[in-house]
């Protein structure tokens, strides 16, 4: 296709500002990578810098003699987040549909009651004190995948908001006339018109299980809890566990080894490797924005 | 015979949204209770219904200090901020990718945006410092040289700080609503922009007469929720982030941080329960206002 | 067809939830049986610590309950709660009815919990079950953890006190020709950083953060009476019982103003304010020469295993002094859940006496976790192909432990290290106020306001990195306005009344 110099022109400056955009975004990304192959020695002699004086692998070897750890953590949290963030999808999708039905009876309270859930929180105590003392979770994979996870206010009127604007009416009374229910309406018109709210919000969710350390924190404790791990968990472990080490609070020699723990080159390697499988999985995932993007796009 | 038809018609409706309310009921209704922790002097060996009551006096720390009105301050000015700029760069990113023509590229910008989701703030943290650090940092020993400035302590100069927040709030936060911002334009019917051309409009009349009022709905329901939050703050942000350096507290101190570093060696549930209470309840009443308000504007807009 | 498919989604989404419950079930039951309950069988103790999971933490802990179980009927149960996460995940498990029974922390905590009603008041179980801690501490100092007969914690068995010193590489020592006995106290440093920092432009002379390890704390020879914030001290703990405030003393000023002109001659490193990097790891980049430290016994060990360097210490004193804090750093102390105190005090005094438990709870087995080097000084080591990456069980946290003097020592270790610790504790003199905690649970307000003042002004004092003809005048300010001499008043009263009572 051949464009119109001033398309060509136009084009141009549009790709320019979001390049400047996408290097300002990769280049702290970058930063990181190269900081955890710096040598340790000199990290903390010069800082970090893009250009080290010295390049050192150990932060990543030692990592790698960890190896069947961070294996199961990946295991554990490729696991939660894949159920979670389908559990959450439905969960929302389910909730947001009918919200969305102008004629729903009671639909302002219960769109109330959903909403209100994001304004006043019971807090810790009373959320951990119910979840561990009545539901029992405590140590088991559920208290990853369940608190504050599964359901979020605010995706769902998020997905409610994007089925009320950018689905037209007019499709629904067709579908209407032809008969249809309120369950065959929404397989057939609003969930595959709403994929592109609906990957989108897959994907905070997904962020949301993949970076969540908070319950791993709270609920898992102990030889059975450690064995539950999740990457964020593990990783934060690993580097408190590092400090401690090096921070010769224990007494005697434990060798030469403990000597050498580069803590901020591993600090930065860890950082690297919990953020580096969505790195890979991500472009795929454009593939189904794609393909809700086209089909947004031939409508009417 | 109406209300039976009314019935068979919804009910498939109510049964779609049992397990997403049955579980904001189990997770969120059920542990509200604990508000109650808030107004009690705890004793945990009577139980926490068994304690004595404590009325207000856990509300105090909050507002008896000089420093109230400062934290009070930075915590609302931030978030007005932090959600004007996100929205404004938000906006003008999602329109730039869309007119974009090269389907790669577009893949490439629309990954770059979310990428700084990945990034937990602190690291973030680190990057700063690797820019702002007096000895070694880029910024003091390679950009102010050039511009024949000398080194700046940014670490123990207040001043600099709502700027360098800002910025990089909105270099974590802004491709979520991007991202949104993206899909809602996705939805906009081709045949508007189709008509406007044929009619001679300019591109900008286009973005400002279509684009736009397209994504009022959206803007609206994002900002309704964000209200709701306008009292609580990103602590990774303000504590991580200033390398929790005192001399900028000034600026960078907020609710949740004043809470943190209040509570830290006292420990106190109730206290720090009140604190929540009282963040709850100010982003309670702005955000019922402002529904009210778009709500006499235009109905549907609204929240509820 | 579709109708069926949404079905499916609602069975399923239900089907999530009763999964949930149900396997939390088993989990459930599994403890329980461990418990035993009351009645004949062996109660299972649960002692919560801070530190690293061990692969091989149950072989141990069988091994253990291989002696208790004889000897006292009960079970020991080890949790380890990572470092990060302990504050918060010990409060959430003191706040509801899980089961723990005895647990480490420090005393600002206990002090929380006791307020809270999260603790047993431990005095008359130390009378009816502490043999060994009564042994050891004598029955005085056995409750000196207490408030207003409240006991809150037993201690534990680490240095009392110990001494500022400072710690110089010491072959740069060697290469300068310092003389330290020159070195009398921290100003003499003034010219020795001169000569070295000469020769090494680009080291550091200094080490400084804005937290925890700052120059000033590490100098600081007075009592701060357990309180982080330094509100209302002891300058001289040894003769007077006048708390004063810190932030007005001649010596806060001098000291800090010594601080910033080092600072500003470029001995402190610019990013002192700023600074998160450990001082052993610095230490390590070969980019520092000397540290303001506390000196002890196990000190110069501690310094050379973490560095690579040997290190040259002058002490400021001649002996160590006796805080408050002294005792109720580390602390021992029983939930109030749990379900049977007299005999978790039984487990817990036990330990106390024996070596064999201290040695199982530190080191693991013997001969398969460690081996004997020295049988005389009682040094031990890895054995043949084990090191710290693969060892099953090296817990190696003795001053965590109820009492590391009856223990072995890792070899590397000073050879009459216990010896030496008992020395140097004896040698010590005592602050008046041993044993004194404030109460601050009317004064929280208060204490929350001054908190956030200090914080905001002690990063850059303490370090030197901020001007204290600046700096000191508003912070006193400050400090005036949310109410300091109220609190400083009132913690001299209870100081009075709590001298009163001894």
């Amino acid at each position: 296709m051949t464009y119109s110099r001033k398309t060509k022109r136009y084009q141009f400056w549009i790709n320019l500002i979001l390049i400047v955009m996408t290097l300002a975004v990769i280049l702290p990304f970058l930063l990181v990578f190269i900081s955890s192959i710096t040598d340790e020695n000199v990290l903390i002699r010069n800082g970090y810098s893009f250009f080290p004086e010295k390049v050192s692998f150990y932060a990543y070897q030692y990592i790698i003699r960890q190896g069947e750890k961070i294996l199961r953590a990946y295991r554990i949290t490729i696991f939660t987040t894949v159920i979670g963030t389908c559990l959450n999808l439905m969960f929302s999708a389910l909730l947001a549909y009918p919200l969305s039905v102008k004629t729903l009876p009671y639909r302002r309270q219960i769109t109330f009651f959903v909403f209100f859930t994001m304004l006043f929180n019971g807090g810790l105590v009373p959320t951990y004190l119910m979840y561990v003392n009545y539901f029992h979770i405590k140590n088991t994979i559920w208290a990853l995948i369940v608190p504050n996870l599964l359901l979020s206010a605010n995706n769902v009127l998020m997905i409610r908001s994007y089925f009320m604007t950018s689905i037209p009416e007019a499709l629904y009374e067709a579908a209407k006339i032809d008969g249809a229910g309120h369950a065959q309406i929404f397989w057939h018109i609003t969930f595959p018109l709403g994929k592109p709210i609906l990957v989108t919000m897959g994907l905070f969710s997904a962020l949301g299980y993949w970076n969540d350390w908070t319950n791993g924190l709270y609920y898992l404790s102990g030889n059975q809890g450690q064995k539950l791990y999740s990457i964020q968990n593990l990783l934060n472990q690993m580097i408190t566990d590092i400090q401690y080490l090096a921070s010769g609070k224990v007494a005697g020699n434990i060798g030469a080894e403990v000597a050498k723990l580069p803590t901020t080159s591993i600090r930065m390697a860890i950082a690297f490797i919990a953020m580096l499988p969505l790195f890979i999985i991500y472009p795929f995932l454009q593939k189904y924005f794609a393909e809700g993007i086209t089909l947004g796009a031939v409508k009417g | 015979m109406k209300k039976k038809n009314r019935v068979k018609e919804y009910l498939p409706l109510y049964l779609m949204m049992l397990p997403g309310l049955l579980y904001l009921l189990i997770n969120n209704y059920l542990p509200m209770a604990g508000i109650i922790l808030a107004f009690k002097k705890l004793n945990f060996s009577k139980g926490i219904l068994a304690s004595p009551w404590a009325g207000l006096d856990n509300f105090k720390f909050l507002f008896s200090s000089k420093d109230a009105w400062i934290i009070t301050r930075n915590t609302l000015l931030y978030n007005i901020a932090f959600i004007l700029v996100n929205m404004v760069v938000g906006i003008a990113i999602a329109i730039l990718i869309c007119e974009v023509k090269d389907k790669k590229m577009k893949k490439i910008y629309q990954s770059a945006i979310l990428l700084p989701f990945l990034m937990s703030m602190v690291i973030l943290s680190y990057i700063v410092y690797a820019l702002l650090s007096a000895e070694n940092g880029l910024v003091n020993n390679t950009i102010l040289p050039l511009l024949h400035i000398d080194p700046i302590q940014w670490y123990q100069k207040p001043k600099y700080w709502p700027a360098i927040l800002i910025i990089a709030n909105c270099w974590k936060g802004v491709g979520y609503g991007c991202l949104i911002y993206i899909a809602s334009l996705i939805g906009i019917d081709p045949t508007y922009y189709e008509a406007a051309r044929l009619d001679g409009a300019s591109k900008w009349q286009e973005i400002t007469k279509i684009t736009l009022p397209c994504l009022v709905p959206t803007i609206i329901t994002l900002l309704l929720l964000s209200i709701g939050r306008i009292f609580y703050s990103d602590f990774g942000l303000f504590y991580q982030v200033p390398m929790n350096s005192g001399l900028l507290f000034p600026t960078t101190n907020v609710i949740d941080t004043y809470v943190y570093r209040a509570l830290i060696e006292q420990g106190n549930i109730s206290m720090s329960s009140a604190a929540g209470v009282y963040q709850s309840l100010v982003g309670f009443v702005i955000v019922m206002f402002s529904n009210w308000i778009v709500r006499r504007v235009d109905k549907d807009r609204a929240l509820f | 067809m579709k109708k069926r498919i949404l079905a499916a989604m609602l069975t399923m989404s239900a089907l999530a939830f009763m999964t949930a419950c149900g396997n939390s079930e088993t989990g459930e039951s599994k403890d329980s049986a461990k418990n035993g309950g009351s009645g004949d069988g062996p109660y299972t103790v649960t002692m919560v610590l801070n530190g690293s999971t061990q692969p091989d933490e149950e072989r141990i802990e069988q091994k253990i309950n291989e002696i208790l179980e004889p000897e006292l009927n009960a079970d020991l149960d080890l949790v380890m709660l990572p470092w990060a996460s302990a504050n918060q995940q010990l409060q959430l498990m003191l706040s509801g009815d899980e089961k723990i029974d005895v647990f480490y922390t420090q005393a600002t905590n206990a002090v929380q919990y006791m307020n809270a009603g999260q603790i047993v008041d431990m005095s008359e179980l130390i009378d009816k079950y502490g043999t060994n801690i009564k042994k050891i501490y004598g029955e005085d100092t056995a409750k000196i953890n207490q408030i207003d007969g409240f006991v809150y914690g037993v201690p534990n068995q680490i240095e009392r006190g110990s001494i500022p010193a400072v710690f110089m590489r010491k072959d740069l020592v060697e290469k300068y020709n310092i003389d330290t006995t020159q070195i009398k106290e921290p100003k003499d440093l003034e010219r020795v950083f001169e000569t070295v920092k000469a020769g090494e432009p680009d080291m550091t002379m200094l080490y400084s953060m804005n937290d925890n390890d700052t120059p000033l704390t590490r100098l600081f020879r007075g009592d701060n009476l357990s309180d982080n914030s330094y509100l209302g001290v002891l300058m001289d703990q040894t003769n007077s019982t006048k708390l004063e405030n810190f932030f007005a003393t001649d010596w806060f000023r001098d000291t800090t103003t010594m601080l910033y002109d080092w600072y500003k001659k470029g001995y402190i490193s610019q990013d002192a304010g700023t600074n998160t990097e450990n001082w052993r790891t610095v230490f390590k980049a070969g980019n520092l020469f000397s540290l303001f430290f506390a000196y002890h016994p196990g000190t110069p060990v501690e310094f050379e295993s973490s560095t690579g360097y040997e290190f040259e210490i002058v002490p400021f004193y001649n002996e160590p002094i006796i805080n408050s804090s002294s005792y109720n750093g580390v602390t021992f102390c029983i939930a109030q859940n749990s379900e049977n105190p007299e005999k978790t005090m039984e487990v817990l005094d036990y330990i106390y006496g024996s070596p064999e438990i201290m040695n199982l709870l530190n080191w693991g087995e013997q001969d398969k976790d460690y081996v004997i080097e020295d049988a005389d000084n009682g040094i031990i080591n890895f054995p043949e192909g084990i090191t710290s990456d693969n060892a099953g069980y090296n817990l190696n946290l003795g001053w965590e432990l109820p009492n590391q003097f009856i223990a072995y020592k890792w070899a590397g270790s000073d050879p009459k290290l216990w010896e030496k610790m008992e020395e140097f504790n004896d040698s010590a003199k005592s602050s008046k106020a041993v044993g004194f905690l404030f109460d601050s649970s009317n004064y929280s307000s208060e204490i929350a306001a001054l908190s956030n003042i200090v914080k905001q002004y002690s990063g850059a004092l303490y370090s030197g990195s901020g001007d204290p003809d600046e700096l000191i005048p508003e912070l006193l300010k400050a400090l005036d306005d949310a109410g300091i001499n109220e609190v400083i008043q009132a913690k001299q009263e209870q100081l009075d009344a709590f001298l009163a009572a001894k």
